[in-house]
């Protein structure tokens, strides 16, 4: 479980984050939900020790985030992380170097499953394959948990249907998935989980079935009432 | 495998209710395999969660059955069976009851329309 | 350990086209030198020879031995040092900076690796360490190789060989790249690597902090900078020359090994603790 406890972070006088707490558990999916702002990506990075924070802890199973944790949270950012001369082969390799849970099958899967060629240069890549690149290289790692910045954000469609796809596969079971999106449409059916975030402060939290089945509401009714008052 | 599912719905009872719609329509029948959880929640793009909450529900409610290191089947059970089919005819009528009732729609008109409608349709089923 | 190494290599590499480049040039740019200074030696010697018909003797007389300082001292050979010297600066700044600029922000990966991050931190000093360290060390070799074109060219008779180590004594910029005193050598290297690590904490604080972090940044450098030499101020000034030379270098000597540990264990807790993408 990652557990978000009472976070604060900062810019200047700008309060980002306001004793922001929330869990996202092992085998769902939790999405984070804001309609701005950069409050879900400071999260991601707070929770990678990639910016600090003002209070607050975040714990993994329990423990504190150590370079150990780094072999069972993967964050799979918006951007490309891999330098643009890299091939696809020469970043799974420095992936491969790098983390004992490296899993070459199945990114030798993802990689036909997406219909990349491993000889292609990152820097040459459309905005979707690059997406589909960060998404391969952050899943072949044998993760309990990974975070995904908007991995749906600008780019098409079909890219957009190949990466949900994703999400009903092995390749999340019983992971732990966190992400971040400003429109849920697409995935309204594949997260267990909303956490609500607005103006740097969680406004709702809920499990999407049981609004289904308590008050007969969609995600997005949910959202209108949060959001719309 | 498609469904349209709607967004107010709990989705793991509209996979249950899926299933009730092929078995009451005779394309499931007893003693078939239906998909694994995780072929089902590909094939329907859910999340393999919901895919297990609606099969657990469909075992409790004896619709199917896992043995050890088997595939999930329909029940070999014929009163369950018939018992999901009449569940739906009963549901749908129920619902169509209530729809023309509140407009004060008379016994015997309702009867009529529904005659001159069905014949209409003729009998493909969908 | 395993890490490091592997962190080391793949830094190595990112180095290696700069390093080549680098070394190319100077080569080139010293040969030219050479033949430069070969055919302005040549030119006086045919004018002195024509005019005066003289013997070799009364040339070398007028003119003197062709030796390799005559190429060493032009800007054809030092211009290229400078350039080098210019580049791994840079580099020191270069090797942080570009993991985080560009529109692939390289750094989240390298944080996010299952390593310690002072990994990170000692793969690149370590670089910019072996990248100084090989372009001196291919300066030395490619001085016997411009010494040996030299005497290829140049009449036997005019030319008059010199050591590496006699030139290396003559010349101020080469006995600063390459001392031939092992300790001076040590102690060299040794304030060059503090600095490095000390530039290295001050980007790091830049990069933490932002704005404030330059500030921060440049007040640590001037203050551990002021913290080695203080020795040797206070010596001079207050305590009136009470303790030898030799004495103040081993304060400083004990200062900078403070320093270096200081520096290397804030670089840490920044790189756990602070760091921003």
């Amino acid at each position: 479980m990652i557990e978000v406890k009472d976070i604060v972070k900062r810019f200047g006088r700008k309060t980002v984050l306001d004793q922001v707490s929330f869990t996202a558990e092992k085998g769902q999916i939790t999405c984070l939900i804001g309609v701005n702002g950069m409050g879900k990506t400071t999260i991601m990075n707070a929770i990678m020790k990639l910016t600090p924070l003002q209070a607050g802890e975040i714990l993994v199973d329990g423990e504190k985030v150590t370079k150990d944790t780094f072999e069972k949270i993967v964050f799979i950012p918006d951007a490309t992380i891999m330098l643009p001369h890299f091939t696809i082969e020469m970043a799974m390799e420095f992936m491969k170097d790098f983390y004992k849970n490296w899993n070459q099958r199945r990114a030798d899967d993802m990689l036909a499953f997406f219909k990349l060629n491993r000889k292609d240069k990152i820097a040459s890549l459309s905005k979707g394959n690059t997406a589909k690149v960060n998404l391969l290289l952050g899943l072949a790692v044998d993760a309990d948990y990974i975070l995904m910045d908007e991995p749906f954000s600008g780019i098409d469609i079909f890219s957009r249907e190949q990466i949900a796809e994703v999400f009903t596969s092995h390749l999340i079971e019983d992971r732990g998935v966190l992400i971040t999106t400003h429109e849920i449409g697409d995935i309204e059916h594949l997260i267990d989980k909303v956490v609500i975030l607005n103006d740097g402060k969680i406004q709702k939290e809920f499990m999407t079935e049981d609004v289904r089945e308590l008050e007969g509401k969609s995600v997005i009714d949910v959202l209108r009432e949060v959001f719309v008052q | 495998m498609n469904i349209q599912f709607n967004n107010r719905d709990p989705v793991y009872i509209q996979v249950i209710q899926h299933f009730k719609l092929q078995i009451a329509k005779g394309f499931l029948e007893s003693g078939d395999v239906i998909p694994s959880r995780r072929e089902l929640a590909s094939q329907l793009k859910i999340n393999p969660n919901t895919a297990q909450r609606a099969y657990k529900e469909m075992e409790e409610e004896g619709l199917i059955k896992t043995e050890k290191n088997q595939p999930s089947k329909v029940t070999h059970d014929q009163d369950v069976l018939r018992g999901v089919r009449n569940e739906l005819i009963d549901e749908a009528v129920s619902q169509f009851v209530d729809s023309v009732k509140s407009i004060n729609v008379p016994l015997e008109d309702a009867m009529k329309l529904i005659e001159t409608h069905y014949k209409e349709k003729g009998d493909s089923n969908d | 350990m395993k890490n490091f190494f592997k962190l080391l290599n793949f830094e190595l590499n990112r180095v290696m086209k700069l390093l080549l480049i680098l070394m190319g040039f100077t080569f080139i740019v010293q040969l030219v030198g050479v033949f430069v200074a070969r055919s302005n030696y040549l030119t006086h010697l045919e004018m002195i020879q024509q005019n005066e018909g003289s013997s070799v003797s009364q040339v070398l007389q007028s003119i003197g031995y062709f030796s390799f300082d005559r190429v060493v001292n032009s800007l054809f050979f030092i211009g290229p040092i400078m350039i080098c010297v210019a580049a791994i600066m840079f580099y020191i700044f270069l090797i942080w900076y570009r993991d985080w600029f560009g529109k692939n922000t390289f750094v989240y990966r390298l944080l996010m690796l299952p390593t310690a991050r002072i990994n990170l931190f000692f793969a690149k000093l370590t670089t910019i360490v072996l990248a100084t360290l090989s372009l001196v060390g291919f300066q030395l070799i490619a001085i016997q190789i411009e010494m040996l074109v030299m005497k290829w060219t140049v009449p036997g008779e005019y030319v008059m060989e010199v050591t590496l180590r006699q030139l290396i004594e003559i010349h101020p910029v080469l006995s600063l790249i390459a001392p031939n005193q092992f300790e001076l050598f040590m102690s060299l290297y040794g304030a060059g690597i503090l600095t490095v690590i000390i530039l290295f904490t001050a980007i790091l604080l830049e990069r933490s902090y932002r704005m404030k972090g330059v500030l921060f940044g440049g007040t640590f450098v001037v203050a551990v900078n002021l913290l080695v030499i203080l020795p040797l101020i206070l010596n001079q000034t207050i305590f009136d020359s009470f303790l030898y030379n030799g004495e103040v270098l081993l304060i400083i000597l004990a200062l900078g090994v403070i320093v270096l540990v200081g520096s290397i264990w804030l670089s840490k807790r920044l790189l756990d603790e602070k760091i921003r993408v």
